[in-house]
């Protein structure tokens, strides 16, 4: 069984972000030296594929990057688990806010491998600026049976089992071939730490680009414009410490809770 | 133009030491200001593990642990070897206690449970919040009406007096501009370590290349090349090493996890032991180093594994197992497949092991007990078994400054730089070869309050 996971890369939201603009003549955000890492559900995603190879010999696992040069120490860091093949799909040209083109270019890039997917892998939302529209889309486009916000996917004799939680309900699908199928994060796909010694081999090895036709970048949407919202200044809530005898304290918290109470909006 | 403040005393750093040392300062009656570079107090101190080294203790005593200062200052030599200041070992024994008794009096609180972890004869890990430590001196400085704390404040260049040559202030720089602190009675360098500093590190400890380095992120090493500057000795600058036990990609976490010291044993990537796991994980961590890819593996069982101590972060397995950093399998054959270690050589490294536990003789390594000279070991026979990826990280550079047992920094021929004064990860002599949990930690303190005593001429007694 051939599985194929797409994973896109978000930047590393542990930085905060100074600054954040258009390339000029692009439409594509600039996101020059900023550091990028997965996202959780790019790593339920490649989680996943890992356990259904762990779990199959059959099962061939290629990791499709996609993105930027900049993208591609996480194609090391994807190298390090040890897919058998794992390449960066070069998306130089094109900015994954557009679905309708991200979805052609996405199709070339597999035809473009020569993968022939039975199951493909995704996050629910692809990198930053998806909202979870492209999976759906991207199976539609592909013809492939789509099952999003899969927790789970586990083998079985007549084919891989997806499953997904819906409110107190759990829902389960029998994969067909070709099925495409975005996972959310959960505690039982949270992703491994690659070894060591797969990093350091993971350091040495030639990385594989794949470079779809230009054809495929010719963008349905446009963006204008592109800026950071500053977030808002630490201490700037109302906040103060009690102070005086306990007494008082306990007092003045009980006149604030009761005049608080009344302000809740029914 | 340049701004002034003068205080009796003026403190650079706002870790455990910094804040130990203003407040015994001000308790005796001194003025203090304290500059802290960083926007926030804390520094490496708040990032430990929160462990100190106190002997002697009634919690010990309750717990039926004996324990005392000069069983304290054996183990300590022994870890240090003759790199060990002798000194500043006995400095620390005789008041480790009083400054144990001087933090519980202050109103901080232990972890109920007492550990033996590394270099340690007798349970004497003392387990406290440490952020919540530096949080609470600080609120005591402040308190006292006689500390002025600057945040966002870092020392430049020491002063001194043209004729004496005594340290009378330090040039400091903040957002706001520079600023002149003149101190009357002296300054102490409390500004940590400099495992944040890599050109420091390679000069110093290039076989740490490897290592993940851990620490506050003011510690540079501003204290240390500001004495140095003026002529200040060093010691154990050959004695850095990572301490093991660190998980080699786990950004979560900034702990190392000691599963040795309760049974595990340390493997490679060829499925071999390689050293007495039972030493200072100081010693454990060079030897790590030196392993293929610079990492290992902790291997243990599911009883060792419940063993560990939640209080404790060093031993707080179950919340790494939570956090899936362990890696687990129901044979031995399995954890090999799964870390990529060739399975027949694990499998007899745990069963040599486990023959040599029985036999009460470890033919390999000579290991006697699970830490320094505690506890019986362990056979690894219960299913599930668990690996723990480690390497070594620098938490702490353990070395520096050359002072006398009174805290004063001493110069390159030995003689006192008058007025200038260094406690916590700035000292060097104290560890020596070694590391014992808990001495870091408990050295700021305790060196921070000595310090402090002489500066202020009151350098007798706790």
């Amino acid at each position: 069984m051939q599985v194929v996971v797409l994973l896109a890369g978000i930047v590393d939201p542990k930085w905060r972000l100074e600054r954040l603009a258009l390339r000029p003549d692009t439409g594509q955000a600039d996101e020059t030296g900023l550091p990028k890492r997965f996202s959780p559900f790019d790593e339920a995603a490649l989680e996943t594929a890992l356990k259904l190879r762990d779990a199959e010999p059959a099962v061939r696992c290629t990791a499709v990057v996609v993105g930027d040069a900049a993208s591609d120490p996480l194609l090391r860091a994807v190298l390090a688990f040890r897919p058998h093949r794992a390449v960066r799909l070069d998306t130089s040209g094109l900015a994954l806010w557009d679905p309708l083109a991200a979805v052609r270019l996405l199709g070339a890039a597999l035809d473009a491998l020569g993968a022939q997917p039975d199951l493909l892998l995704m996050g629910r939302e692809f990198g930053d600026v998806d909202d979870g529209v492209l999976p759906a889309l991207l199976a539609e486009a592909r013809g492939c049976l789509f099952f999003g916000q899969a927790h789970a996917v586990t083998p079985a004799e007549d084919g891989p089992l997806a499953v997904r939680m819906r409110g107190p309900r759990e829902e389960q699908q029998r994969l067909p071939s070709p099925a495409l199928v975005s996972m959310t994060n959960d505690r039982g796909n949270r992703l491994r730490h690659p070894l060591m010694k797969n990093i350091a081999l993971a350091k040495r090895e030639t990385l594989e680009i794949v470079s779809p036709p230009p054809r495929h970048f010719a963008r349905a949407v446009e963006a204008r414009s592109l800026s950071v919202v500053p977030p808002p200044s630490r201490g700037a809530g109302a906040c103060r410490i009690l102070g005086g005898p306990l007494g008082a304290q306990v007092a003045e918290l009980a006149d604030y809770l009761r005049g608080w109470r009344g302000e809740v909006p029914q | 133009m340049t701004a002034a403040i003068e205080a009796d005393i003026i403190v650079i750093g706002g870790g455990a030491a910094g804040f130990a040392g203003a407040l015994e300062a001000a308790e005796r009656g001194a003025s203090v200001v304290l500059l802290e570079k960083q926007p926030e107090t804390g520094g490496s101190s708040a990032m430990s593990g929160g462990c100190l080294a106190f002997a002697g203790t009634d919690m010990q005593r309750a717990q039926g642990i004996e324990d005392t200062a000069a069983l304290l200052a054996r183990d300590l030599r022994q870890l240090g070897g003759d790199d060990a200041d002798e000194a500043l070992i006995e400095a620390y024994a005789a008041n480790q206690l009083a400054t144990y008794d001087w933090l519980k009096a202050h109103g901080q609180l232990f972890s109920p449970v007492l550990e033996a972890s590394s270099g340690q004869s007798v349970p004497r890990v003392h387990t406290v919040d440490p952020a919540d430590m530096v949080r609470l001196l600080a609120a005591r400085c402040l308190a006292t009406g006689r500390v002025q704390l600057v945040t966002g404040m870092a020392g430049r260049r020491l002063r001194r007096d043209s004729a004496t040559g005594r340290v009378t202030g330090v040039l400091a720089e903040g957002s706001a501009g520079p600023l002149e602190a003149r101190a009357r009675r002296g300054v102490l360098l409390a500004s940590g370590g400099f495992s944040r500093n890599p050109d420091l590190v390679r000069q110093f400890a290039p076989e740490c290349e490897h290592a993940v380095f851990i620490g506050g992120d003011g510690c540079v090493g501003d204290g240390l090349r500001m004495a140095w500057a003026l002529g200040a000795d060093l010691r154990d600058m050959a004695q850095i090493k990572g301490t093991f036990g660190k998980h080699p990609t786990d950004e979560l976490n900034n702990h190392s996890c000691l599963c040795v010291y309760k049974g595990a044993i340390a493997v490679n990537q060829d499925g071999r032991r390689f050293v007495d796991e039972s030493l200072s994980y100081k010693l454990l961590g060079a030897a790590c180093l030196r392993q293929p890819y610079g990492a290992s593996f902790q291997i243990l069982d599911e009883p060792i594994l419940r063993s560990g101590d939640n209080e404790v972060r060093i031993l707080d397995f179950e919340r790494r197992l939570e956090e899936g950093l362990f890696i687990q399998a129901d044979t031995i054959e399995e954890l090999a497949r799964q870390i990529e270690v060739p399975e027949a050589a694990l499998v007899k490294t745990v069963a040599d092991y486990n023959a040599g536990v029985n036999a009460g003789e470890d033919r390999e390594f000579s290991r006697k007990h699970l830490v320094h000279n505690h506890g019986a070991l362990r056979r690894i026979e219960t299913a599930p078994f668990y690996a723990y990826p480690s390497t070594a990280a620098v938490y702490g550079t353990y070395c520096g400054l050359r002072v006398d047992p009174e805290m004063r920094v001493l110069d390159v021929f030995g003689e006192r730089i008058e007025g200038l004064f260094a406690a916590g990860e700035v000292v060097g002599g104290f560890h020596g070869r070694a590391y014992m949990t808990g001495s870091a930690l408990g050295k700021a303190l305790v060196f921070g309050r000595i310090a402090a005593r002489t500066a202020v001429g009151a350098n007798s007694g706790g």
